[in-house]
């Protein structure tokens, strides 16, 4: 088996200074960082929207932008190294390309920060054109320097594609990376070895990332032009279109990722093997063909747009949705369902995730059905239902993931418990605000809202606070294991 | 608070429902576990469960995607059935619309929507404060956008695109009256 040749990746990395096992953990640490950090960002945008601190219309768009754009960027990396850790040894990946791609990422997240930061660049992380060209309140360059940290961002996330496309054809070949040689025996392999679901997964973000990737990279190309050059002419509904292109698909592809993570975890909490089959090579093709054709719901409301596309972006929403609930999910829980499941912080967290996968699901598929759209398109239903995804789904299965390899092998003590207890009535209660305010009508991305917005704002700003100490504690009861398993490890080595 | 009507609450409903089975079917699995099987004795039964759901699942999914078919707010959907009485221009700036302060209640209305700078969006809030419906405004291009107006009232027009520092400020009231030809019929009503 692969398995096999983990002896000399460990040697090459070591002669970089770098073990794999290293190089996670760091990312791990940048990451959660990051995301206290900018957690901390959206707490102070909530109390700003609920009258308790006050700050400038512009500097509370800036800030949506820092967070919008860190967040996103930061889970990628997040989502990218947890899968990383599995497949390296499926694939022989090197660590050395790992960490140049993470390096890029983080370096154009540090160069957006400071466009942002310094700069006051703020047009929502989805930097809609012409807003960060013309009537806005801040300098010409922090436009350009915003736009070259999404350059980065999207270089970074393209390398780490290639290198596991590169990969995946090496070991196994695009076709047999999506498992179908358990479709055509034509294509079965002389030793029988089929690849694995999270080699699947992998497969399906390589390519569809690389896509996502030239896209960004075409669309921040076009728009750097038109900012060195303003006759460079730009068309707003391709460039929106670019938008949403790049931007819908790199936040969705952080599930996919994570996809990657649980077919590797949870075979390790309930004791039972996932094995590939026909049904998982169908439905990856499908989560391939369809993920980069769901972005036109972001531009239903653009009724100039093709009608073909309004509807076929409705149509593939749809199927996109049927390998997750139908396979992935259901799956995992046919997995768990009467398994000798060992609940511990990472298992519990992976179960909350997968709910929160699906309930934000939902809620994203009926904002996703066009008749549905003109009464929730950017309110306050969009934040809603994304946060639950992404907060209470991808967030939770990095979470989950970080306390398997930190060492997930005693119960959660009871104080963990406490903050466990924190965490999750804080993110409830801090959805459900979101989810009214998207039901009352409150846009989304507005400094001061109308009613009832602060009322909810301010509600929803006391869970942020409950949310964000439950995740210090956990992240802080994480890190003591990492810390105290990792030690033993290396004096194990020695 | 705003009133929960119309499809607000159908969406409210629904997702609430769908939710509560999602929760209490993750609690029963979660249960589940406290009287562990062998892989093999659960697996058969699962696999043919998921059959079944799959069916259900992509049922569910045509026959959706088959009614939102003739719901669609496009111009193309609607054609004939909504022939507007009245044809209104839209030009959105920052920071508000530029467009007619009155407009008649129970007329279908052809709005033209663009935008002079940078991306808007009108949202039209009811006198309760429930939003009714809503149009992009691009610039170079024009969204038509075919609305009519249930009953008279102060309307507000309300920006839902993030287009600057003052897009909170954007919004404005849009007074709809009785035309007079059906103002008799109702008149005593309200
Ligand atoms: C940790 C607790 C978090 C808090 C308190 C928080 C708070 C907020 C708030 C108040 C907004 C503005 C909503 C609006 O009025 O439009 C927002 C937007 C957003 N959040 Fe979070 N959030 C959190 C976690 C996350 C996570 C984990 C992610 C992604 C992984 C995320 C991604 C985003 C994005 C993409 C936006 C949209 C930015 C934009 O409109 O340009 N957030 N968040
Ligand atoms: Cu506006
Ligand atoms: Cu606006």
């Amino acid at each position: 088996m692969a398995l096999g040749n983990q002896g000399p990746v460990e040697l090459y990395g070591a002669e970089m200074g770098v073990t794999p096992r290293w190089m996670v953990a760091l990312s791990l640490c940048i990451g959660f960082g990051l995301i206290f950090f900018l957690g901390m960002v959206g707490g102070v945008m909530k109390a700003a929207q609920g009258d308790i601190v006050h700050l400038s219309a512009a500097t509370f768009y800036a800030l949506l932008t820092l967070h919008g754009a860190g967040m996103i960027a930061t889970v990628v990396v997040l989502t990218a190294v947890a899968h990383w850790h599995f497949l390296r040894r499926l694939l022989n990946l090197r660590v050395e390309v790992l960490v140049f791609s993470v390096l890029a990422i983080v370096w154009g997240l540090l160069a957006a920060a400071a466009a942002i930061l310094v700069g006051g660049f703020g047009p929502g992380w989805t930097f809609l054109y012409p807003l960060p060209f013309i009537g806005n309140t801040w300098p010409v360059w922090s436009t350009g320097l915003f736009f070259f940290g999404v350059l980065f961002v999207g270089i970074g996330f393209a390398i780490f594609c290639i290198d596991l496309l590169a990969s995946i054809i090496r070991e196994y070949g695009i076709l047999n990376g999506l498992a179908l040689d358990t479709i055509f025996p034509g294509l079965r392999r002389a030793d029988g070895k089929v690849a694995p679901p999270t080699v699947i997964a992998a497969t399906m973000v390589a390519i569809d990332g690389l896509l996502t990737a030239a896209a960004g990279t075409v669309l921040v190309i076009a728009l750097l032009a038109h900012w060195a050059m303003p006759a460079f002419p730009v068309d707003p509904l391709w460039i929106k279109n670019l938008t949403y292109f790049f931007g819908h698909t790199i936040a969705n592809l952080t599930i996919y990722l994570s996809a990657g993570v649980i077919y590797a975890v949870l075979p390790h909490y309930t004791g039972r093997p996932w094995h590939t089959n026909k049904i998982y090579a169908i439905s990856w093709t499908t989560s391939l063909l369809f993920v980069p054709w769901a972005w036109p719901h972001h531009l239903y409301m653009d009724f100039v747009q093709a009608p073909w596309l309004q509807i076929f972006g409705e149509a593939s929403t749809y199927i996109a949705t049927i390998p997750a609930a139908v396979v992935t999910i259901f799956g995992a829980l046919l997995l768990v369902y009467r398994s000798d499941m060992r609940w511990r912080i990472g298992s519990t967290f992976f179960m909350a995730g997968l709910l929160g996968w699906l309930v934000g699901g939902v809620a994203a598929m009926i904002d996703a059905t066009i008749p549905f759209n003109d009464v929730l398109h950017n309110t306050l239903w969009v934040p809603a239902h994304f946060h639950t995804y992404l907060l209470g789904g991808v967030f939770l299965f990095v979470i989950g993931f970080a306390s398997y390899f930190a060492g997930d092998d005693a119960p959660t003590p009871p104080w963990a418990k406490v903050f466990e207890w924190l965490f999750f009535i804080g993110m409830i209660g801090f959805l459900a605000m979101f989810y009214a305010g998207g039901i009352e009508g409150v846009p989304r991305r507005e400094a001061v809202q109308p009613a009832p917005g602060p009322l909810l704002a301010m509600i929803g700003t006391v869970f942020a606070g409950v949310l964000l100490v439950g995740m210090t504690g956990l992240l802080i009861e994480i890190f003591r294991r990492g810390r105290r398993n990792g030690a033993s490890r290396e004096s194990d080595a020695t | 608070m705003v009133p929960i009507v119309g499809k607000q609450l159908v969406i409210l409903a629904l997702w609430l429902a769908l939710s509560t089975i999602v929760v209490v079917v993750f609690a029963w699995v979660v249960s589940s576990t406290r009287r562990p099987a062998p892989q093999g004795e659960v697996q058969p039964g699962g696999y043919r469960l998921r059959r079944l759901w799959g069916w259900f699942y992509g049922t569910l999914l045509v026959a959706a995607f088959l009614v939102t078919l003739w719901t669609v707010p496009y111009a193309w959907a609607q054609g004939s059935s909504a022939k507007p009485a009245l044809v209104v221009h839209v030009y959105a700036h920052q920071f508000a619309f530029t467009m007619p302060q009155k407009l008649p209640a129970q007329t279908p209305i052809e709005f033209l929507v663009t935008s002079l700078d940078v991306n808007h969006d009108m949202g039209i809030y009811s006198p309760q404060g429930v939003l009714l419906g809503q149009v992009q405004a691009m610039p170079d291009y024009t969204n038509v956008f075919f609305f009519t107006f249930p009953a008279p009232g102060r309307y507000i027009i309300r920006c839902l695109e993030l287009c600057g520092a003052g897009h909170s400020y954007m919004f404005q009231p849009l007074q709809v009256y009785q035309p007079a030809s059906a103002a008799a019929p109702l008149a005593r009503g309200v």
